[in-house]
């Protein structure tokens, strides 16, 4: 019963003065305290400021049987803006570079009649003339 | 990876272009490549079942329960017929069943058909039955293309329907034959390829052209892709400044003109000086990284005040660059005119008399015959504009991480507090990677005088601080994310 007492006695002893070295401790935060004003601003080193995505869209050509060109056209989804164009060969395969605002999550890509509606979801996107098969 | 995906749709591809015939063979094992080439199907899809008649994959019926022509079908494209036999392998799934046949039927083409297909009333002109009792074996069908429509040289399309009565079972075809000359247009909702208007027949139809007369010139291309982005600089630059980021606010639009082979003809380039929150006389200037000068044949519209830091090639670029650069604005002063003379902020205070906003519309043209331009080597990405502070040729203020010309004094270079360091390719940044300049996609209002650019945009200490990857709206204007009160 001494001995529980004791060992008892020093485990407190040892968890206060754990306590009151991580109150005295240099503690850092795990997240930085938010920003007041620009100059208390940090971010990554690799963060360019920049409000706008540059965007690879990896066009995959379709052997069409006979050669049809058009206007290969990347927008917005309502087609107000737009952020490609280009008159393409409907077999050819390439790459469309465009530059979009972060804020736009989906693009409209249009070739003639053909439409799609693309998710933004990574810098790199890509598209095929391939539609479902309507009966 | 992406060759050899093409190449397997090139390969496997179930429609193939002969001389003069039309063929489906289903060996892409995917109806939607046969769809892309505007042939339909009904009821009828691909299978690599045993019952398969040649290769991997034939065209499988549902089950035949229907004399209806328009259960289960096949319909080509668009073509123009030629003469001679419609050939086709088929076979049935089981012997099942009263009686099962194969009608072939013609369609012409009418413009005034209600239907957006513009097919008009079908002439069934065949008719195979399978022989009873029924059986399994594969059926080798030869179909005379009809006297009224052999090279009639009008657009036709035929339907190829399967038909059945009493008990269940389905057909396989393959290996169909038409003779005829594919005349189906994929990027017009399927409708017979029809003359292109193109009045500067330069191969991009009018509708598409920008410039449907001039030949040079078809389609347009601005960054950004509405209105105007509004670029905002600090002029203190190795030191900090007060990061109102209102030394000089400039609003801009960027039209890459390319023409039919999509190659830039000319760039017209729109900048509308706005204010100028700065005591010394900055100039204003941009370049594409890594676009060389030997591209350009000419510069018009930007405004050269005397006396100046820069001198020019005959094209109109800056001399003594490796890239081509372009001098907008050698002295901002000069057409933001400090009111009281002299200098001074110039509509940056609201008390004080505003100054209309200054436009200068320049025109590069591009080499179109030899070294010519690609789109993707004058993208937003390679936009370089910056400010050349105080008439000093040599100091010069990017956008973070934008290298500087080949004019910059670099012993500025990493001095104050600027933590540029050319060898990791860092530019214009503070040690905590603070910038000297913004540039929004997007032109917004800018900050009044002295006060903090956080002030004024509600989110932009969130978007910044999530590395750009949260409140990516923060600058538009939408409810609760601007403090209109601080704004100029």
């Amino acid at each position: 019963m001494k001995h529980i007492k004791l060992l008892t006695g020093i485990a407190i002893i040892i968890a206060a003065s754990s306590c009151t070295k991580i109150k005295d401790a240099d503690y850092t935060p795990t997240t930085s305290p938010k920003a007041n004003n620009f100059k208390e601003i940090k971010v990554a080193n690799n963060f360019n400021w920049s409000t706008t995505n540059n965007i690879e869209l990896n066009v995959l050509g379709f052997a069409s049987i006979s050669p049809i060109s058009n206007t290969f056209i990347v927008s917005s989804e309502n087609q107000k803006e737009v952020y490609f164009a280009s008159n393409t060969l409907m077999s050819e395969s390439f790459t469309a570079n465009f530059d979009l605002p972060s804020h736009v999550k989906q693009v409209r890509v249009t070739f003639g009649s053909i439409s799609k509606v693309l998710d933004v979801n990574s810098k790199n996107i890509s598209f095929d003339y391939l539609l479902p098969v309507v009966e | 990876m992406k060759k050899i995906a093409i190449l397997l749709i090139i390969t496997l591809t179930g429609f193939v272009s002969k001389s003069q015939t039309m063929s489906l063979n289903c060996e892409s094992g995917n109806r939607s490549i046969e769809q892309g080439n505007c042939w339909a199907f009904g009821s009828v899809s691909y299978s690599n079942l045993e019952f398969r008649i040649n290769g991997f994959w034939s065209m499988r019926t549902n089950q035949l329960t229907n004399l209806s022509t328009s259960a289960c079908w096949v319909k080509t494209p668009w073509f123009k017929p030629g003469s001679g036999n419609i050939t086709m392998k088929t076979r049935l799934e089981n012997a099942s069943g009263t009686s099962r046949g194969i009608v072939f039927t013609y369609v012409p083409y009418d413009a005034n058909a209600i239907s957006s297909t513009k097919e008009g009333t079908g002439t069934p002109f065949y008719t195979y039955n399978f022989a009873t009792p029924l059986d399994i074996w594969v059926k080798d069908i030869t179909v005379p293309i009809p006297t009224a429509i052999a090279n009639s040289n009008q657009a036709y399309k035929i339907i190829i329907s399967f038909i059945g009565s009493g008990g269940s079972g389905r057909a396989f075809a393959d290996d169909l034959v038409i003779p005829g000359t594919y005349w189906a247009n994929p990027t017009n909702n399927c409708l017979p390829q029809a003359l292109i208007v193109d009045a500067d027949n330069d191969g991009v139809q009018d509708i598409d052209d920008a410039y449907p007369n001039d030949a040079a010139r078809a389609y347009n291309n601005v960054f950004p892709s509405s209105g105007y982005s509004t670029l905002m600089f600090e002029d203190l630059w190795p030191s900090l400044g007060d990061y109102d980021f209102n030394d000089y606010v400039v609003d801009y639009k960027i039209n890459r003109i390319t023409n039919a082979a999509n190659k830039v003809v000319e760039i017209k380039a729109e900048f509308v000086s706005r204010a100028a929150g700065a005591s010394r006389p900055n100039g204003f200037a941009f370049s594409f990284d890594g676009l060389s000068g030997s591209k350009i044949t000419g510069v018009t519209g930007n405004k050269i005040f005397t006396p100046n830091p820069h001198t020019f090639n005959a094209n109109g670029t800056e001399a003594g660059q490796t890239d081509a650069h372009f001098v907008v604005v050698s002295n901002i002063f000069k057409v933001l005119i400090p009111q009281g003379g002299g200098s001074g902020g110039v509509n940056t205070n609201p008390t004080a008399v505003r100054v209309p906003n200054d436009t200068t519309r320049m025109t590069i043209s591009f080499n179109t015959t030899t070294n010519t331009t690609n789109l993707s080597e004058v993208t937003l990405a390679k936009f370089n504009p910056y400010l050349i502070v105080n008439q000093t040729r040599g100091t010069e203020i990017h956008l973070a991480d934008k290298t500087p010309s080949s004019l910059v004094n670099s012993a500025l270079l990493g001095t104050a507090d600027d933590n540029s360091n050319a060898g990791s390719n860092r530019f214009y940044k503070t040690k905590n990677n603070l910038p000297w300049a913004l540039n929004v996609t997007s032109s917004i209002p800018y900050m009044k005088e002295t006060i903090d650019f956080t002030k004024g945009y509600n989110n932009f200490i969130d978007w910044s601080g999530s590395n750009g990857t949260t409140n990516t709206d923060w600058y538009l204007n939408l409810s609760n994310l601007r403090d209109n009160n601080n704004l100029y």
